[in-house]
């Protein structure tokens, strides 16, 4: 298959280093030294010299990670004081411009502001002027009057970040959604009417791109069919007869067996039987077909909307290893045709380099003593659930104070601490009660104490809700259903939920502080942040 | 240091290194191997640094002066390295290439920019220089 996972876009960024040498040995109000200081050969190698630094400083793999960043050939432009802007020069700079992202500009010794202004408004490219000793506001005020991006930084550090903001744009502007609808296109009624109100606005304010099919086709194409001949409707689809469709042929289906082998072999502990997991294994390989047919790499599917077709009870399939195993390969895939929270995974993604998890959200606070309340004993049903974890994280809470939020769903994967990590230990388990509908099953206990951002965009697409939290355990290892979670320390939970009420029920979160990244890509976006 | 010691040490460097060229000039076509001791008495005295300073890197040297002349540690002049030239220009990369003009001057030979500029070494310098001599 060749879908483009988000996770790998780089930023293609150009370096430019604008340098002056003076022609003539003179002394002026904007010139000043004695002897060698007022040569041509002094300028040109104190400037060379700079042009050599910044160019090896493009390789420091501690500031700039080369699997974010593309540095394209460094482009030198010389020039002395008559400050001529020389059209050559520009041609230089704007040679394959398409495929250039931000321009970096290393800055030499002495008076190149002119030229800087002028390239930051032809070729209308973000620019993020290299730290320099002195004055760089001059450029970054020029620059910023004529209505381009412009950056101001002080260390490499700050470019690295600026660089990472414009990266994730640049993957918001490369994702295509797959949304398989039904009752609606933009938003789910009966599970998620939190969604985007107009698909058209997002569109607009972050480039992304929807393309829809019909969550029957997906679920026929599930059907293993070795042999599909055109225009015949027996070795075809039902909903689209004598059309060849993308259901598995004998090939597949041997890839399909060999990733469900994996799966179990891999996990800690499986209760499911393998027929069963592998209609799971299936469904995600089938969506990820329908993705590649469509040029997708992002995935939504309704809950609910499917749920009352009984078709996912007769093909014995629910989505939620499609939206795990997605995740873990950098495909945002959100469950109930949330696509506010499947937008909001790319983003965590995009700068954690980690597969994000989402969830309801209930506010985590579980009375003391023998009754924890309806809402945990309704949820998780579990002996281990009701027996170890509601007691383990009461003490938690007696212990640590505080306010907390539990977020749930059956959608963890095991890449929460890495695209590139090992698999964390998981289970299989299934997610209906009459055991069909495979799960991955994280035990959150074994990130107690780690940092999590939480994130969601609001129905408008005009907000960021922001937060930050520390895991204090998990609950629903054991359990089947959407009864699976992490409960994380929040800093007010009122302030939380009062907060979330205008964005929504999902969010999603992922491993690490991401909060100062997701302001800049707010403003960005010219987008507020609300922060909890 | 007062005031008088700084110029007794200043007249002290000009002449080790007024030395040191004289002892490359007094050598016909010299080699690398005979330039490099001369080129780094010559360069050690003028960033009035003693032989204890072990690197070659000409711009560790240079550091390595202006943080001693400053009296802060290396890696503090990295964030306080402004430009006293209204021009961007780092005290580093400044007060090299000003040292290897002057060397170059006082030799009489003029070396190209490029081949000046890709030099990382006391010991690349000396190998450079050696050829236009």
């Amino acid at each position: 298959m060749s879908i483009k996972p988000i996770k790998d876009i780089k930023l293609n960024v150009r370096p430019v280093s604008v340098v002056l040498y003076h022609d003539y040995v003179f002394e002026g109000p904007c010139r000043f030294g004695e002897g060698p200081q007022l040569t041509y050969d002094f300028d040109k190698t104190v400037n060379l010299m700079m042009c050599k630094a910044f160019e090896e400083s493009l390789t420091d793999a501690s500031v700039f990670d080369p699997k974010k960043i593309n540095f394209l050939p460094h482009i030198l432009i010389e020039r002395n004081e008559e400050f001529i802007v020389k059209d050559e020069d520009m041609e230089k700079v704007g040679e394959d411009i398409e495929n250039v992202d931000a321009f970096y500009i290393h800055v030499g010794m002495s008076r190149t502001y002119d030229f800087m202004i002028e390239m930051a408004e032809r070729f209308n490219k973000p620019v993020i002027l290299g730290p320099t000793m002195a004055i760089d506001t001059i450029t970054t005020a020029a620059i910023a009057a004529t209505g381009r991006k412009v950056y101001p930084v002080r260390t490499v550090q700050d470019v690295a970040r600026h660089f990472d903001v414009l990266r994730v744009k640049k993957m918001m502007n490369n994702l295509a959604v797959l949304c398989a609808a039904r009752l609606n296109s933009n938003r789910s009624f009966p599970s998620a009417p939190d969604g985007f109100l107009s698909t058209e606005d997002v569109t607009k304010r972050m480039g992304i791109r929807f393309r829809y099919t019909d969550p029957h086709e997906i679920l026929d194409s599930t059907v293993p069919r070795p042999v599909q001949t055109a225009y015949d409707e027996e070795t075809t689809n039902h909903t689209t007869p004598g059309r060849i469709g993308l259901n598995p042929n004998d090939e597949d289906m041997a890839v399909i067996e060999k990733i469900t082998d994996e799966f179990i072999a891999g996990a800690a502990e499986v209760e499911m039987d393998r027929e069963l997991i592998m209609r799971s294994v299936k469904a995600w390989y089938v969506v990820n077909k329908f993705m590649d047919h469509l040029d997708c790499n992002a995935f939504t599917i309704p809950c609910p909307d499917v749920c009352a077709t009984r078709r996912l009870n007769k093909e014995k399939i629910t989505f939620c290893l499609t939206h795990s195993l997605n995740q873990e390969i950098g495909i945002p895939s959100a469950c109930e045709y949330d696509i506010p929270a499947l937008v909001t995974q790319a983003i965590l993604m995009g700068f954690s380099g980690k597969a994000p998890y989402m969830g309801n959200c209930e506010f985590g606070n579980i009375p003391q003593g023998d009754d924890p309340g309806a809402f945990w004993s309704a949820m998780f049903v579990h002996e281990a659930s009701k027996n170890e974890d509601i007691p383990f994280l009461q003490k938690q809470q007696a212990e640590k104070g505080g306010d907390y939020v539990i977020v749930t769903h059956a959608v963890p994967n095991r890449k929460f601490k890495g695209f590139d990590a090992e698999n964390a230990p998981y289970a299989i388990r299934s997610f209906a009660r009459s055991g069909f509908g495979a799960t991955i099953r994280y035990d959150f206990k074994q990130d107690i104490g780690q940092v999590v951002t939480l994130m969601r965009i609001d129905p408008l697409c005009r907000k960021f809700f922001i937060a930050k939290g520390e895991v204090i355990g998990g609950i629903g290892y054991k359990d089947t259903n959407c009864s699976e979670g992490v409960v994380v320390k929040i800093r007010d939970h009122a302030d939380f939920f009062r907060k979330q009420s205008y964005f929504g029920n999902h969010v999603p979160l992922v491993y690490g502080d991401y909060v100062e990244e997701l302001k800049a890509l707010a403003e960005e976006f010219d987008m507020e942040v609300v922060e909890a | 240091m007062s005031y008088l010691n700084v110029l007794k040490r200043l007249k002290a460097a000009d002449e080790v290194s007024a030395a040191e060229v004289k002892a490359i000039l007094s050598m016909d076509h010299p080699s690398e191997g005979q330039v490099y001791p001369h080129l780094r008495g010559y360069l050690l005295s003028r960033f009035l640094l003693d032989d204890s300073v072990q690197t070659d890197d000409l711009k560790k040297l240079v550091s390595s002066s202006i943080s001693k002349s400053l009296e802060i540690s290396e890696g503090d002049l990295d964030v306080t390295d402004l430009s006293d030239r209204c021009i961007s220009a780092p005290s580093v990369e400044t007060k090299l290439a000003l040292a290897m003009l002057k060397f170059e001057e006082a030799l009489g030979i003029k070396v190209d920019v490029m081949e000046r500029v890709n030099c990382v070494t006391v010991a690349d310098y000396a190998g450079v220089v050696s050829r236009y001599l």
